[in-house]
């Protein structure tokens, strides 16, 4: 029954003992549902309702997009990379990473947990987390709430605050209308963003059944929208010092890049199964050395690809 | 006192007093000296440690005062020079402490033998120093072994079947949970780290359990080897007795297996020495498929150690768990190797530890389980398995151990 979507049956089986975890394996009738889910293509991740997601355990819910292992590699990399830079820690100002499309909150959330114990009492670290879809931005509260207890635990203990906005990112003055709420109108120090990027004619080809039938259209199917808004917007309108986005093609980097202003130092990095990711940018004329950064993250990233030459790949 | 005579090492450790008396004191030292007053009583037994050893403590002793002359002219010592000097100090100490007590315990015997009207007090007052000496005495032994460089670690055992096919599969599934409810019995925290069951049958292919607690690596290196099972299988028709093999091997556990401690860890390495591999499907990836790819593995190139671990949702925890595999592994073969090197230079065999022999027998029939390097058997199988007297075989096998470290120590 699991074969539908198990290709071997080692995975198949590996399969039916998460499942056994989850369900036990003495109430049968939920464990069969479950395989009988399975059967029909629904994601493993929805029934066990949740992705492990670097340190944390996001849950999953159909409608909002189940975090990718491709997302979570770069996205530990970055964090790992600010960790390394030491640049917060020698800057007494205040720190502000924005993440675009959130979903679930994986990003964000994993920034918070990555990066917490080095917001101190001079520096704080502001994050905010946007999204279009309401289910998301519910989900992405759940998944705040799980992984952090509560708000107040996490500005007593380490000094950040998380803030989730629903917003049509593609709506400019939308946004502009957002950032002008905030009393401290500072720059954006990163801004991260997985948008939908798979275009339309790859959809019904290249996509996976179970992706095309269960996960939502909103979260998946984009090609330049989001990365022209990157550089019309946010780049464009000085917004912010830096950013990482995810990409499906290689285009869509292209794209950015080739419509950066000069000031700008721009990379793409592979993951580690040889696909072009992501695209990142910095100002280099920007206050805080992003280099210190961006070199890590591209070095690793290199790394991660070299290694990726796996005959374990089957 | 009590926490000295289970390390027997003299390292603190929490595991519990196993026996404050070692029994092989009473067989090492009748094979060297005759001369003891025997008893039936096991604590009036004095356990005086043989010549060759005290004159191994008589060593340490100079060197403690030449070492503190030195110290007395002003001279700066450098850490090497301070363990060395703190070594020595703590055996000449109980060297000196021991040597008192011995004494006093001959004038007492000696009393007995020249005026036997005070036989009685005497002998009150040698069953009340006995004791003492005794923890002296193995608190010097303790002091003169080597002390294994990873006893106050916890430890992973890994349980492999051997030859028997589906009955080693089980027999090694029994060893498994044998060592678990050991590690219950105790209360050390344990958890499976992985495991691979016989998804066509009974058994296991291999499972790898952490045993957290400090010191059980020293508690249960000795574990290691092949195991042998006799008995008979469910499915044999005619009543045959099968044979059949399991491998156990017991590593050093050098960091708990988070995913911090991993990371960390993998920073140790040159990039060139490790190769880690993801089992990826081919295709575009990213927002087009949702798998649960999480498998890796992991190759040291220097020394060939391949690891494979598939068992979590999560590949950060899948990676965290290979690395802590990889430095047990590594930690173990240097210790053998650095053993070996010493084997060689004494220029002696490897005794009876030889890693292809089996160990230990389990005899289900004669409710039997017999020792092999020791010669130790019980008759208790269910008693083993259940954890509950597994504790009198590792001792004797400790025992044997410690016996034969002791010679080498005589023979250097
Ligand atoms: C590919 S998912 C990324 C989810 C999550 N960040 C992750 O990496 O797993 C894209 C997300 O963008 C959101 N989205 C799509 N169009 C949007 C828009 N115009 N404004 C804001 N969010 C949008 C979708 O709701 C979806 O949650």
């Amino acid at each position: 029954m699991l074969m539908a979507e198990n290709r071997t049956i080692p995975h198949a089986r590996q399969e039916l003992r998460w499942l056994i975890q989850k369900f036990g394996s003495n109430n049968s009738a939920t464990l069969f549902r479950a395989c009988l889910e399975r059967n029909r293509h629904v994601p493993l991740q929805y029934i066990l309702g949740s992705q492990p997601f670097g340190m944390l355990d996001i849950k999953c819910k159909e409608g909002v997009l189940i975090p990718r292992w491709e997302t979570e590699e770069w996205c530990l990399n970055l964090t790992d990379s600010i960790k390394r830079s030491k640049l917060i820690n020698s800057g007494a100002s205040n720190w502000k990473i924005m993440d675009l499309c959130t979903g679930s909150g994986c990003i964000p959330l994993t920034m918070i947990n990555e990066t917490k114990n080095l917001f101190s009492n001079q520096t704080r670290l502001y994050v905010d987390a946007l999204d279009y879809s309401p289910i998301a931005i519910d989900l992405s509260k759940l998944n705040f709430k799980t992984n952090f207890d509560n708000k107040v635990a996490l500005s007593q203990n380490f000094n950040v605050s998380f803030n989730i906005q629903k917003c049509n990112i593609l709506n400019e003055p939308e946004i502009i209308q957002y950032l002008g709420k905030y009393k401290e109108k500072r720059k954006i120090n990163i801004l991260t963003c997985n948008p939908p990027y798979i275009p339309h004619h790859e959809f019904i080809k290249d996509v996976r059944s179970s992706v095309r039938m269960y996960e939502p259209k909103l979260a998946l199917i984009g090609n330049l929208e989001f990365y022209k808004n990157l550089n019309d917007l946010w780049v464009g309108k000085n917004l912010i010092d830096s950013f990482v986005y995810e990409i499906g093609t290689l285009e869509q980097a292209l794209y950015v890049q080739n419509n950066l202003p000069s000031s700008w130092i721009s990379g793409i990095t592979l993951d580690s199964n040889n696909k072009a990711r992501c695209i990142f940018g910095y100002n280099k004329e920007a206050n805080i050395d992003y280099s210190k950064i961006f070199n890590h993250f591209k070095q690793t990233a290199k790394v991660y690809a070299s290694i990726a030459n796996s005959d374990v790949t089957k | 006192m009590l926490v000295r005579g289970c390390g027997l090492r003299g390292i603190p450790t929490k595991l519990p007093a196993i026996r404050l008396l070692p029994r092989w004191y009473k067989r090492f030292y009748s094979e060297n000296n005759n001369s003891t007053v025997l008893s039936d009583d096991d604590t009036l037994h004095k356990n005086e440690l043989p010549l060759v050893l005290i004159k191994k403590a008589e060593e340490y002793s100079k060197e403690f005062i030449d070492l503190e002359k030195r110290l007395t002219k002003g001279e700066n010592f450098n850490v090497d020079d301070q363990k060395r000097f703190a070594k020595c100090s703590s055996v000449a100490e109980t060297l000196k402490t021991y040597e008192e007590s011995l004494s006093e315990l001959r004038e007492l015997e000696e009393m007995i033998n020249m005026d036997p009207s005070l036989k009685d007090d005497a002998a009150k007052e040698i069953a009340i120093k006995t004791p003492r000496f005794n923890e002296l005495s193995s608190s010097l032994l303790g002091k003169l072994l080597p002390v294994h460089p990873f006893a106050d670690k916890p430890c992973l055992v890994e349980l492999r079947p051997g030859v028997g096919g589906i009955e080693a599969m089980i027999f090694a599934q029994d060893l498994a949970s044998m060592y678990m409810n050991y590690a219950h019995i105790h209360r050390w925290k344990h958890h499976i780290i992985s495991q691979q069951v016989n998804e066509s049958g009974s058994g296991i292919l291999s499972a790898v359990i952490s045993i957290d607690q400090p010191g059980a690596y020293d508690r249960l290196r000795l574990e290691a080897g092949v195991h042998r099972v006799q008995r008979i299988p469910a499915t044999e028709t005619k009543g045959r007795t099968h044979t059949s093999t399991a491998a156990v091997v017991v590593l050093p556990q050098l960091g708990d297996d988070s995913e911090k401690t991993a990371d960390a860890y993998e920073r140790t390495f040159k990039p060139d020495e490790i190769r880690i591999d993801f089992k990826r499907a081919s295709g575009k990836g990213g927002q087009h498929v949702n798998t649960t790819d999480s498998a890796v593995r992991l190759t040291h190139f220097p020394s060939g150690i391949v690891i494979s671990m598939q068992d979590e949702r999560s590949q950060h925890k899948n990676k965290a768990k290979a690395f802590t595999l990889l430095r047990a592994r590594l930690a173990e073969k240097e210790q053998q190797e650095k053993e070996a090197a010493g084997i060689a230079a004494r220029k002696e065999q490897v005794n009876s530890t030889d890693r292809s022999d089996k160990i230990r027998t389990y005899n289900y029939p004669q409710n039997r389980i017999t020792d092999h390097r020791c010669g130790f058997t019980i008759h208790d199988i269910p008693g083993v398995m259940a954890g509950d007297k597994l504790d009198d075989i590792i001792d004797a096998t400790r025992t044997y151990d410690t016996e034969q470290k002791a010679k080498n120590l005589i023979v250097d």
